[in-house]
Order: C-alpha cells, then structure tokens, then sequence
C-alpha cells in the first residue's frame, strides 16, 4: 500500500545536482500544469511560489511502490511552458529553493495522470481530493469547464464502480434522495462526490437494506443528501464515496432509472423507514425526509397525542425580530422541538431560546377536557411561552411565517402565524401585562426576549404628528425669543396654571416662549381654559396638539421642532419655582463652555427633602440619585456648579439645535421614567456634558396618578431598566442558559 | 463624635414612650459639645412617600429625616422590602458615616436594618435599646400568655405555640434564630431596666453587652403639688395616665376603687383617667370598661387623651399616679413623669414597674392584676396622713434628657475606644498570643 510522504523529504535520496530525466506535464488550462514526478526529482516543496517569476505551487508526495512519487500543481498564467525552464520554487519556510524539472513531455488527457497513480501505487482518493482542493476549491473562481471535465473523467478512471442507483428524488424539505444498491458502502455519514452536470461534494447519510434479489455483500442503499439545492435529477450520472484509501462509485442506471417527485418521496421513503438499518441519529435523518412540508394549514389539532399549541401574539419589530407569545400544553412531553419558520427559509429553534411562562388558565382550561384528564396536575402551570426571535432583515412580501412541532418519533405537526407589526399601542399592554414580575425566569425575560423588542419597537415608531395648527396666545414678542418653555401637559390645566402664576412676575421669563404640548384628546378640555390663563398672566406661546396620546419623550421633540427660541426649558408642571432670577444663572452656566450640553436645577420635594442634588456616576437605573430623599440641610451653601452623570427629566436648559440632533430618534423607552438617563447617554455620546447649578432650586413634586399604574407598565419599567443596561453596556446576566441557535 | 439615632417613629407624627425616648436622646446629645446627633425615623400610612425613593424630611429639622416603610412582617420583625433597605438606608448610613448608630427599635425598619448598618459601616458600633420584649414574645412583646392574661416567665418554641395554636413550634424557632442573626451584629444592647435586661440575659443575649441605662425626660418646670382647699384635707386625688387597652390594667383600677368603702373614699377623692384609643380596642373590653365606669359612677372621670406638653398641666390635679399594668412594663415613661412632678406611685409589683418604684419609699406596690390589693394600697394612700409626704420625700429625680445623653456619650465612647482596640488587633501581623496568632 502506497504511503502518503511529505513533499520535502519524499525524494531526499535523490542527489541535488545530479542529471534529472525529463518529467511529462498535464496541461490542464491556460498556465496550469500538473507535473508527474517521480524518484530522480529532487525533494519538491510542499507549497512555494515561483522564483524570478509570477506563479505558485503546490505538490502532493507519496511513498510509492517503486519509490517516492509526487504530483506538482504549478499555476504561472503569463509563462509559455518553455519558459519554465530553469526557474526554481521557494517555500515559505527557509529552505533550498527546488528547481523545477526539464518537461519532456506535455499531455492533456487524464489517463496519463491515472497511469502515473497506479504506476506509483499512489492512493486515488488523495490524489483527487489534493486536485479538488486545489483546482475546485483553492482560487475562490468557479473552475473553468475544461478544469472540472477533467477531474470527473479523473475520478470516473480511478474509481471502483461497486453499485447502481436506481431511484432518486428531491423531498419536500429539499435536498437529494438516492436509492439503490452497494457491495461495500454501509450506514452511516459520509461525504457525497455527485455529478451532475458538474461536480458536488456534500456530506449525506446511508442506511442499508436487505434486498432478495442481491447476493451478499451486496445490499440495498439509500441515502439523503440533505444540503443539495436545485438539482436536475436527469443529470445525475453517479455518486461517489471515498472509502479508506479508494474511491467508490455508484453509477446512475440509465434509462430504468426512477424519478420521484416530493409527494412520491414522501411516500416512498415513509414505507422504507420499516426496513432501514442503520444507528439511529442515521434512521432520524430518514424520517426528517418523509416529514410533510408546510401548506398554510394548520395540523397541530390533528395529531393523535394530546398536545396543543396556540400562538397568542407574534409580533414584529422592524429590523429587530419577532416576538413570539404563546403556550404549548404537552403533559407527556413528547414535544423534541419547536421551531419558528417562515416561507422564505427563516428559521429558529425556538423552543432552545423560549422562556417558558406560567399559564395555569391553560391548565384550568383542559383539566376536564378528554384528552387530558387525568394528565395535567394543577401545580403544571409553565405551559406559556415567550421568545423573541432576532431577524434584521426586512420580512419580505408574500413571506409567511409558521410554527412547525417536531415530536420525539420525528413526526411534525404546523400552526400558522399571523404577524403583526408591533407598533400597534395595543400592543406593548397585552404583550407586557401577560408578564408575572415575580416569576423567578423574569429577568431572562427583560434581557433577552422583552429588552431587544420594546426598544426596537419602541425607537422605530413614528413621532405622533401634530394635529390642526397650533393655539397661539399673547401678544407675538417682536424681540426675537431666545428661550422657549417646553411644558408637556396631561389633561389637567390647573397644574400648569401654578407654573405659569410663578413664572409671570419674573424678569428671565417676559421674553419667554411658552409651548406646551399635549395629546388632541387631552388638549379639548383644557385648550380654551389654557388660553384664558397664558393672556391673564401676560405670557406668550402657544398649544401644541398632538394627533394621539402624548408621552414625555414625544411631547418635548414635538415642542422642540415647533420652538423658535435659541434654547429650551424642559419644564414639567410639577416643579414649582419658588423664586426669581434663576433662568440667567441656568443660561449663564450653560454658555460658560461649549461641551455644556444641558444644566439643571437642584430640585426639592414638598417636604423640603431632596428630589435632585447632581449625581457623579453616569446613566444607571439601579443608582438613586445623590441624597435622594435627605432633608435639604444637607446640600452644602455657594456650592460651584458641577459636571453630573445626568439632569433631571422635569427641569433642565439645553441648545435647541443639540436637542433636535440628540432627540431626534424616539426614546427605547415604554414609560418615561428613564427617559433623562437615555437623554444624558446620548449627550456623552455626542461629546456634551450635563452640568448641575446647585444655588437653583426648585420644587418638583410627585403628581398623583388619577389611577394606579397598570400591571402592564409595571413590568415596562423593569423592561426600561434592562434596556438601558444595554445600551450603556452594563453588564447583564440574567442566566448561563443563554440562547443557542439563531437564524 | 457623629451619632444616628434611629427609630420606629417620630413623635411628631406618632406618640409612644419609645419614640419619645428616643427622641429626647437625639436632642440632649444634640446638646452636648462634641456630639452630633441625626435622626432617622420609619414614617408609613397615611403619609405619602415619595415616587423614587422613601427618604423624606416632612419639613422636620435638618438632622431628621424619616424613612417610609410599610412592607413589615409583624412575626419575625422582618421588612419585607430588603431591596428598599439596601438601595436606600444603606445609602443614607453611607452618606452620612455616623461613628455610632443607635436603634431605638426595628419596628417598621424590619431586624434586618442592623444588617444594612453593619454592612455599609464595619467599624461603627451598632447599639440597640430595647423597650419591650417583643424579640421574646409574638404577643405585642408583652410576656402575658394569650389565655387567662398569665404572666409568662419564659419563652420557648412550645411554649409559645401553647398560646398561638395557629403556628408551629417550628416557627417559633426560626424567629428566635432569625432576630439572633441580626442580634449578633449589635455592640452593646441598652435597657432602662434591670428587670429587662434579665429577661434578654434569660433569652440568650451576651450578658457582658447588656447594659443598663436609664431613658432621658425632657420636660420643663415640675407641677407643683395639689393646694389643698383647707389644712388637713386629704391627698385624695389619684390619676391614670396611659393608653386604655387590657394590658395596661385599667379594669383592675376601676374595680378597686368600686371597692372602696364609701365613708373611705369620702366626698373628697377623685380618680382621673387620662387616657386614648379606647376605640381602637376590642368591644369586649371597651364593654367592660363601660360598665365598671358605670358602676364607678361619680368616684371616676374620664378625662380623655393628652398631649406630652399638657401633663404638667394635667399632673398639678393629681396626688398619686397610679400604674396597675398587668404586664411587666419595661421603665414606663409615666413613672419618670410622675416622680419628676414629685407625686407618688402606686403600681403592680411586678416587672420594670417594681423595679423603678421602691414600695413604701416612693411609692406603694400592691399585688399586679388584684383588685383587693390595689384597693387596699389606695385605703392607705386615704387613711395615712402623712404617708403622702413621706414618700414624696424620698423621690429621686428623673434623669433629664441631658443626662441620660451624656451616660449614653460613655458608653458610646466605651464601644468606639473597643472597636478601635479590636481593629488594631485585626491589624496586627499577629504577635504570639494574639487573636490572630492563634488564629
């Protein structure tokens, strides 16, 4: 037996220097040359590169019968095969460059190349794969046609031919069925020569099965080659297998062949699965094969075993993913697997990446239902399920997405989904009030499933537009305003009416713009009322109405783009200023420097405790802010301002023009508690700091809700919180049981 | 020398001779050269906190802040928002780094505040007062068994589970070992009572950091005694002053004066119940009340609640104080009261009560939930004439507040000087025969 060598040592008995007879050459394409070298050679190199010349190569060696033997590779497109003469190649290491040998001879057909293999008892398995890898595989270019005809008359000439194929067929989940009989090829996974037309190399899997009308060892074969794509059945002229150091070929029988179409398939190989011997991860990939394929209906209700399984929400986020909210009820588990899919190849494991939710109205609901009874214990409750499965690329028209469930004996049942586009308003309090905050998975639910959706649902809405044109009050200011109020407003006029009272007597303010913003359904009862009191406190501005609700993030871009003031007050109806003259020292500290980006007050709450006194760390939902809470004695007097990690959300002074820029994007947010710490992540990030002035105070209270906060808004601050931990790139471990697979 | 005094309420907003206590020690030691004093209070329902965080000030003075709590669990002391005390007391201990903090009591702030303070500040001592034995008993802290108002003499899981049948000795268990957790962490517990301190010695509390000392008055000038409308009448005017609730053994009062002979109690003797939050007690009791009030007739006056600074007011109609508590008191601050506007006590012998009044010294002891034996103490207050004076004789005054500020200064001064001792010795590489040697 032949035995493989490295090039470099394979021909060391020759004598360098020593007259060498002339070799044949192989011209296989324009400058592309195989070089038959035998004793007498040299020691070529195993790869190098010409000297004095353009051109590379490489050498396969072996230990031959009659001595050392070696194939050359040598590829110098610009040289006519006469100037070879005399060049030499360099290896990479340091070593003797090899001067390449006088050709005698030039051929063009393979069976030179195969004569020379057998003449040195050379192995054709590795002399076809070291001319696969180097000529298919190696230039990145598809190999020209002269090149590929070569290497399939190569490997049909050095080949055994051991059996026939006599059916094939392409199954409805794609790829290649093949059937039909071997005298040495056996179960299990190999890699699969194919041509057809031209040449395919894929991995496959084989089962054998007796057959009568074969002697032994003969045995029937099939085999499923599941990475084959687009195949022109007809043009299947032989397979090929590489075994030990030989090559196998099962040729295609010619006109008795059968064709299968998928449904056939399907047929066929579900009554073969019976006979098939082989391991059983092989017999799993055979009954993967005759799975039926999805038709836009829905099969789950149908299976036998007592499973359901109901998608109650999916929902996408553009060029984020899609979420998935639903419950499978297997009280045997004999689910293997769920996967999430769409028509146009999509496709997640997604019962590896769910986190599974209590669901016990599941539970109540089948208790007393046939198929159940008697399988579901009332303490079985985790039958829900929430994943969100990340996708940026856009879904595609026409593209439809479905559940497949895959049960332990392979078979496999489709639920249709109905996708919905998540920047609904309906659709963030069902998604989030189906979350239990106390369920011990939950922060695997905020990091990895609701965090990743919410800020993409969040930050690609659209900005509420304005409805109507604005109500505009007061006298119109002739001096041009260079500051402009932003007063986000809820409903209740009264609160904005204690602002304003505040405001009117002071100096800062009597150029002042006043906008303030809100939502059409809010602004109808207090827009007339509103009026009345900016005219009555001498106040010019106007009423921004926007088309639905408001939240603070859009209510202040809104105000922003409407302003016409150099600089903006963020202004929430809760604080409450106590004294004049504080707007200049908030100006005069914002234009102290350029990277001042935002200045704040020091805000009080009604008992005189501190609500915001600056904060050296940076954007953190999990930091209270410094001396939260303390009585105001603690605030140290004539206090110099300071650069602070963020301002808060209800006062602060910025550049409009830098507002526009940094806010220009909608917040990731569901609520707006978080909504200063994004504020301040995206001034650092744009190179500005917030800076806090310790001698403004001003109080801001703690409005009361007119209803307790939903359940669902809730669970969407514990979201918030996890988005900001990502977006400042904290660390987040919510578990080790991170997803797996993704698409 | 920066101290934090630390209670379960603030007497501003809530009434309790523990609040009281404490607070008077935050101002007399707010009075001493040397000494900066804080206090934290818990602050709850109807109080609103604030949306983010549950410190407050209620526009109280700079060095008080209060700390909303409303999440309690009232078996093991327990607050059950340990995410509130780490985020949020911890952070106001390590912002304002006292050299000594000082509980008054964990109510409200759960035990495991101990822990927040021993976590944020390693070398700062941790004292706890101690005013009842609510760590000893489930009931209210007052070792008074739940059937038949029996004195209860000691604590145990069984024993306990006798008079709540609902829990498991098991629980009981996992209490005592849960508040001893945290008792582990305190320095030095303090006790206005020996008879207190024993109890705790009984418990299983060290001994060596027991330590006795009396809760500071903060009161202005003492009421003179009562003038009598002509020479030789009768000290013959006795109040009660104190919550109206089973414990504090109002029923036992207002049958021994029924008892009286008439031609004893004469025209001349009046008792006067100043007391509140009888409409907060069960209607069994508020219905026995009013028959023995009934029956008492124009011998009793209800007089309703009072406030801290009327009792000076209040005490200048009154002879004797009377405090016939059916459970052991711990040093009831009515008794301080009493002895510093120079009148003379009449209690159960029992407890902390028969600790602080010596009887037949400066007061007189009769036999605790007896009707006949109070009745008979309050015939001698009647028929001895002179015994009134006698005893107001021998009256010790009070400690005032500042006082009581500068023994708790030592003893502060004590555990810091310790403190320092043991840290010099973790410091050290470890001398032969050192802690850390044999280590």
């Amino acid at each position: 037996m032949a035995r493989q060598r490295k090039p470099a040592q394979a021909m060391e008995q020759s004598a360098e220097g020593a007259p060498r007879a002339p070799v044949t050459a192989i011209l296989l394409d324009q400058g592309c040359i195989l070089l038959l070298l035998a004793a007498g050679d040299g020691s070529p190199p195993a790869s190098g590169t010409l000297q004095g010349a353009d051109g590379s190569w490489l050498c396969l060696a072996w230990e031959g019968s009659a001595g050392p033997a070696a194939l050359g590779l040598l590829r110098a497109g610009g040289l006519p095969l006469t100037g070879l003469q005399g060049l030499s190649v360099c290896p990479p290491e340091p070593a003797a460059p090899w001067r390449l040998p006088e050709i005698g001879r030039v051929e063009l057909e393979p069976e030179i190349l195969v004569e020379h293999v057998r003449a040195t008892a050379g192995q054709a398995a590795a002399v076809f794969n070291f001319l696969r890898l180097a000529l298919l595989e190696g230039k990145g270019l598809p190999a020209p046609a002269r090149v590929r005809e070569f290497l399939q008359r190569f490997l049909f000439a050095v080949s055994h031919q051991d059996g026939f194929i006599e059916i094939l067929g392409v199954p409805e989940c794609g790829g290649l069925f093949v059937q039909g009989w071997s005298q040495r090829l056996t179960s299990g996974q190999r890699e699969l020569g194919l041509v057809a037309g031209g040449f395919n190399l894929t991995g496959c899997i084989l089962a054998a099965f007796d057959r009568a009308d074969l002697l032994p060892p003969a045995r029937g074969l099939v085999g499923f080659a599941k990475d084959i794509r687009e195949i022109d059945l007809g043009a299947v002229r032989a397979l090929f297998f590489e075994l030990g150091a030989e090559l196998l070929r099962l040729d295609v029988v010619g006109r008795e062949r059968i064709l299968l179409g998928p449904p056939e398939v399907l047929a066929h190989v579900g009554a073969m699965l019976g006979r098939l011997q082989a391991e059983p991860a092989i017999l799993r990939g055979f009954k993967r094969v005759c799975r039926p394929r999805f038709q836009d209906v829905e099969t789950v209700s149908a299976l036998a075993a007592p499973i359901r399984l109901v998608a109650d929400l999916v929902v996408a986020a553009a060029g984020a993913g899609i979420l998935v909210l639903g419950w499978l009820l297997d009280p045997e588990r004999r689910t293997k697997l769920v996967l999430l899919k769409s028509t146009r190849n999509f496709y997640l494991r997604l019962s590896e990446h769910w986190v599974r939710l209590a669901r016990p109205d599941v539970t109540e609901a089948f208790a007393a239902e046939a198929a159940f009874r008697n399988l579901l214990l009332p303490h079985d409750r985790y039958h829900g399920f929430i994943a969100f499965a990340p996708r940026q690329a856009a879904i595609e028209p026409g593209e439809r997405f479905y559940l497949e469930l895959v049960l332990e004996d392979e078979s496999c049942a489709f639920l249709p989904l109905a996708l919905e586009q998540g920047t609904g308003p309906r659709h963030l309090p069902r998604i989030l009030g189906s979350i239990d905050a106390e369920d011990p998975e939950v922060e695997r639910v905020l990091a990895l499933h609701l965090a990743p959706f919410t800020a993409a649902v969040r930050a690609s809405r659209a900005r509420p537009p304005m409805h109507g044109a604005p109500l505009t009050f007061g006298r119109p200011e002739r001096r041009a305003h260079q500051v402009s109020v932003i007063m986000p407003l809820a409903g209740e006029v009264g609160r904005a009416e204690v602002p304003m009272a505040c405001l009117a007597d002071d100096p800062d303010f009597s150029a002042a713009e006043f906008m303030f913003v809100t939502g059409r359904g809010d602004a109808g009862p207090i827009a007339r009322r509103l009026a009345h009191c900016a005219e009555f406190y001498r106040l010019r501005g106007r009423l921004l109405c926007a088309r639905d609700p408001l939240d603070f993030d859009d209510a202040l871009a809104l105000g922003a783009e409407a302003a016409a003031g150099e600089l903006l007050l963020v202004l929430a109806p809760s604080v409450l200023p106590a004294r004049r003259g504080w707007l200049a020292r908030l100006i005069q500290e914002l234009e102290r420097a350029p990277d001042r980006g935002l200045v704040c007050p020091t805000l009080l709450y009604e008992d005189e405790s501190i609500r915001y006194a600056g904060n050296g760390d940076g954007p953190s939902p999990s930091t209270p802010d410094r001396f939260a809470g303390y009585p105001s004695a603690w605030l140290r007097d004539g206090a110099a301002a300071a650069s602070v990690g963020h301002g808060p959300a209800e006062c602060f002074l910025v550049r409009r023009s830098l507002f526009l820029e940094i806010a220009r994007r909608p917040g990731p947010f569901v609520g707006v508690e978080l909504y200063h710490l994004e504020l301040a992540r995206r001034l650092r990030g744009s190179g500005y700091q917030c800076v806090w002035v310790p001698d403004v105070q001003l109080y801001a209270v703690d409005d009361q809700p007119a209803q307790p906060d939903e359940h669902w808004r809730r669970v969407g601050r514990l979201v918030d919180r996890r988005v900001l931990e990502q977006l400042s790139g904290d660390p987040v471990n919510p578990s080790a049981n991170a997803p797996g697979d993704q698409p | 020398m920066r101290i934090l005094i630390v209670s379960h309420g603030h007497p501003a907003f809530s009434i309790g001779g523990a609040e009281v206590a404490s607070y008077n020690l935050f101002r007399g030691l707010g009075r001493l050269s040397g000494c900066e004093s804080h206090y934290l209070s818990r602050i709850g329902p109807p109080f609103a906190p604030h949306r983010d965080t549950p410190l407050m000030s209620l526009r109280q003075n700079g060095r008080e802040t209060l700390f909303w709590a409303n999440d309690y669990d009232y078996f093991l002391l327990a607050n059950r928002d340990p995410d509130g005390l780490r985020r949020h007391l911890e952070r106001f201990l390590k912002d304002l780094a006292p050299d000594i903090v000082h509980f008054h009591h964990v109510l409200g702030f759960g035990v495991q505040s101990l822990r927040s303070a021993r976590a944020v500040l390693p070398d700062a001592p941790i004292v706890l007062t101690l005013h009842e034995y609510l760590s000893i008993c489930h009931r209210h802290g007052q070792m008074v068994k739940t059937a038949g108002m029996q004195l209860c003499q000691r604590a145990s899981p069984g024993e306990c589970a006798v008079c709540f049948p609902e829990i498991a000795p098991a629980e009981f268990l996992r209490r005592e070992l849960f508040l001893k957790s945290f008792y582990g962490l305190v320095d030095a517990f303090v006790g206005p009572s020996r008879f207190l301190l024993d109890r705790y010695a009984a418990w299983g509390l060290p001994a060596e950091r027991l330590v006795y000392l009396e809760n500071g008055l903060e009161l202005g000038a003492a009421a003179p005694p009562r003038p009598l409308a002509h020479p030789g009448a009768r000290r013959s005017r006795f109040a009660y002053f104190g919550q109206l609730n089973p414990f504090k053994g109002i029923k036992v009062l207002l049958e021994a004066v029924t008892r009286i002979p008439a031609e004893v109690w004469g025209q001349d003797s009046i008792l006067y119940v100043f007391g509140g939050n009888l409409e907060l007690q069960p209607p069994a009791f508020r219905e026995q009340l009013g028959r023995l009030m009934r029956t008492a007739g124009q011998r009793v006056r209800f007089m309703g609640s009072y406030k801290g600074h009327e009792l000076a007011r209040l005490m200048r109609e009154a002879d004797w104080v009377i405090v016939p508590s059916t459970w052991w008191e711990n040093s009831p601050v009515v008794i301080q009261e009493a002895f510093f506007h120079g009148r003379p006590v009449i209690t159960s012998d029992i407890g902390g009560m028969a600790e602080k009044v010596r009887d037949r010294v400066d007061g007189l002891h009769f036999r605790a939930g007896s009707a006949e034996s109070l009745a008979d103490s309050l015939i001698s207050a009647l028929r001895d004439q002179g015994l009134w004076e006698r005893l107001r004789a021998r009256i010790r005054r009070p400690l005032s507040a500042d006082e009581a500020a500068a023994q708790h200064r030592g003893l502060y001064a004590r555990l810091l000087a310790g403190r320092r001792g043991a840290t010099a010795l973790a410091g050290d590489p470890g001398e032969p025969g050192s802690a850390k040697a044999v280590a």
